[in-house]
């Protein structure tokens, strides 16, 4: 299975290129809210560095969210088109859970702005709490290996290397049955803009 | 019947040859050269029985084909044999996927040259002391392929429409997939942009599919990817772009980033021809705004709104009234049934722009002033009174406008176009200039404007790169 994997639903443009368990190319750069000007660019470079040809991929793994709103419709867009169109698999993973990647006792956490953070707590495999947005003040960090916006808790800010998280998460990818009906993951509802 | 030539018509050939062209004639070593060595060349000969009564030969370069010699015996002229053979050659030189076969011909051998232009062959220039005997040859091409219009696959995401289509250069239309989503902003009363811009999501990969299903055109087969690039919500725009460049980028198409209005404008082209200068006025939920348009790479803002857009005007008044969103339609239908009662200020703009928040603000005046006066207030005769101020505006500038840019058409476009009262009063106010009304169905957000718009972009050549950001707002002039 030849699987291109794009992560645009936060900070960084990630993109890899993932045969069988081996990466065979891969791109991940900070890129806030310039991912749509760059995607195409990190795509072109990772099929070149792995010489493969763009429409010989099997399968499309893309983060559902949450994150950027703009950022998660980017990679979720493509997914679909091309996922229609050439056709091939899709595949999603949450945000929060490909960052975890296989860590143990690992609090993820993406700022959600306004005092809020989005939050989802793996150990391993295990979904320990499931993604949530919250207030920062109910997030106890204490215990745990913290990744994302650490800077939110006075710690280093960490994604770890979202290629090889990828790599590492493949197990729990989750196969779209139907692309038409596939949607990001907000962690907020349409009916919330409407007062 | 005509075939390749065989060692065996050698003699037959030399001899016409040296009858044929006596000043410079191939040698019998030469043909035999060209029989048994050269790869890229293919002799065919006409025979009857076994008498060989004219031949000609081809030499396969890549995309051409040259014709480097035609000849028919001297009893035979005069008979069609030449354009027999020239046609037979013709259909070979497509059968080897030549686009365009090539020949030099003596100008003053009239036989041969008019032989050629009746079978379309076109004299590219002149060879001057061409021949060893100082003659001037013809250079002469004849083109092979039928060239086929190119196609544009075109996606519209600017607003609350999702949108795709397919058309070609000669404004075939193979598909138009349009969703709205009106209904759903209409209980929100206007278009959330955060909400827009995830049903745009939802609908993106449906619409686009559709879009090929319908046309029954592969995905390889599509010339142009095209969207628009803006001006519009930044979302959503975001959306379609992203789309599109998807499929630029998978299918190695060339990428057309289209402006909005120049979709609405070029619509127009669905019902006639364009004529130049033209004079364009956009009236929509966003733009009120007239467009002196040189040729279709020259676009001259000549008046705009100063504060609300036409289409906004419409849905503010029906918002004061507690009616549905859009106000377009609802206060068309409403002023229908309207009469002479109450009465607006017009609006007083130098110049051929155009203002609406004072407009709209004597409606919120007189609606109050009623409630204080616990008068009744008739809805329908407001929706009439705003209706014939504000549409009035449109035409007075327009009227202006023509006589300060005088034009040969005058189109109306955008959503506010598909007003039935905007519409009869254009046709009774501009007798004397050709109007064009767009057709109802394309006066909302379609993609087929867009693809309308982008035939003009890609004869033009201009293309954008993947890297092209969406633009909230952007000049029609740029």
């Amino acid at each position: 299975m030849l699987t291109l994997c794009i992560d645009t639903a936060y900070r960084y443009l990630s993109c890899a290129l993932i045969k069988d368990n081996q990466i065979l190319s891969s791109y991940s750069k900070e890129c806030f809210k310039r991912q749509s000007e760059e995607v195409f660019a990190a795509l072109k470079e990772v099929f070149e560095t792995a010489g493969v040809n763009k429409k010989a991929i099997d399968s499309i793994c893309i983060t559902e969210g949450p994150g950027s709103y703009t950022g998660i419709r980017i990679g979720m867009t493509i997914a679909k088109v091309i996922g229609e169109m050439l056709p091939c698999d899709v595949y999603t993973i949450s945000t929060l859970r490909l960052y975890a990647a296989d860590r143990p006792n690992c609090l993820v956490v993406l700022d959600a702005r306004a005092n809020r953070v989005y939050r989802g707590i793996y150990d391993k495999e295990l979904i320990v709490k499931y993604d949530e947005a919250v207030p920062i003040s109910e997030v106890d960090i204490s215990g745990y290996n913290l990744v994302g916006d650490g800077a939110l808790f006075d710690r280093r800010s960490d994604f770890g290397d979202i290629p090889e998280a990828f790599l590492a998460t493949k197990h729990m990818w989750k196969k779209v049955e139907d692309i038409a009906y596939l949607t990001p993951k907000y962690l907020k509802e349409s009916e919330d803009y409407v007062r | 019947m005509i075939e390749l030539m065989s060692e065996k018509d050698l003699d037959q050939v030399v001899e016409i040859e040296n009858s044929a062209f006596p000043n410079n004639p191939w040698s019998r070593a030469y043909f035999l050269k060209e029989i048994r060595d050269n790869d890229l060349s293919e002799i065919y000969v006409e025979k009857q029985g076994d008498e060989v009564i004219a031949y000609g030969d081809l030499w396969f370069m890549f995309e051409n084909c040259d014709l480097t010699k035609i000849a028919v015996k001297r009893d035979y002229r005069n008979k069609g044999h030449g354009t027999r053979m020239l046609k037979y050659l013709v259909n070979v030189a497509k059968h080897h996927g030549c686009e365009y076969m090539h020949l030099e011909v003596d100008v003053n051998n009239i036989e041969a040259v008019s032989l050629y232009k009746e079978n379309s062959f076109e004299t590219m220039r002149i060879r001057r002391g061409y021949y060893d005997n100082g003659a001037d040859a013809y250079d002469m091409v004849k083109i092979l392929i039928e060239a086929k219009p190119r196609t544009v696959l075109a996606i519209e995401s600017s607003c609350d429409e999702t949108a795709c289509a397919i058309i070609d250069e000669d404004l075939n239309v193979y598909s138009s997939v349009v969703t709205s989503q009106i209904d759903v902003h209409a209980r929100f009363g206007g278009v959330i942009p955060e909400v827009a811009s995830r049903m745009h999501v939802e609908q993106i990969s449906t619409i686009v599919k559709e879009a090929i299903n319908q046309a029954k055109i592969p995905l390889k087969d599509i010339d142009a990817i095209a969207y628009t690039i803006g001006p519009g919500l930044i979302g959503s725009l975001h959306v379609g772009g992203i789309a599109a460049k998807s499929l630029a980028f998978f299918y190695d198409k060339p990428l057309i980033g289209v402006h909005h209005l120049k979709g609405h404008i070029f619509a127009n082209e669905l019902v006639r021809k364009l004529k130049y200068p033209l004079m364009a006025l956009v009236v929509s939920g966003g733009h009120t705004e007239l467009v002196y348009i040189e040729n279709d790479q020259s676009f001259k803002i000549i008046g705009t709104t100063l504060d609300d857009a036409i289409g906004e005007a419409y849905d503010k008044v029906a918002r004061v009234m507690n009616e549905a969103y859009p106000g377009g339609p609802v206060i068309d239908k409403l002023a229908k049934v309207g009469k002479r009662h109450y009465s607006l200020p017009t609006p007083k703009v130098d110049g051929l722009n155009f203002s609406f928040s004072g407009l709209k603000n004597a409606v919120l005046q007189l609606v109050k002033k009623e409630e204080t006066l616990n008068n009744p207030l008739d809805k329908n005769d407001l929706a009439f009174a705003f209706q014939e101020v504000a549409l009035n505006c449109l035409i007075d500038k327009t009227k202006k406008a023509l006589e300060q840019y005088p034009c040969k058409m005058l189109v109306v476009a955008g959503g506010v176009a598909a007003n039935s009262r905007l519409r009869k009063l254009f046709e009774e106010n501009f007798r004397n200039i050709d109007l064009v009304l767009p057709p109802l169905k394309y006066c909302t957000d379609n993609a087929l404007m867009i693809g309308c718009a982008a035939i003009h972009y890609l004869k033009n050549e201009k293309f954008v790169e993947l890297s092209a950001p969406s633009l909230a707002s952007m000049s029609i002039e740029d």
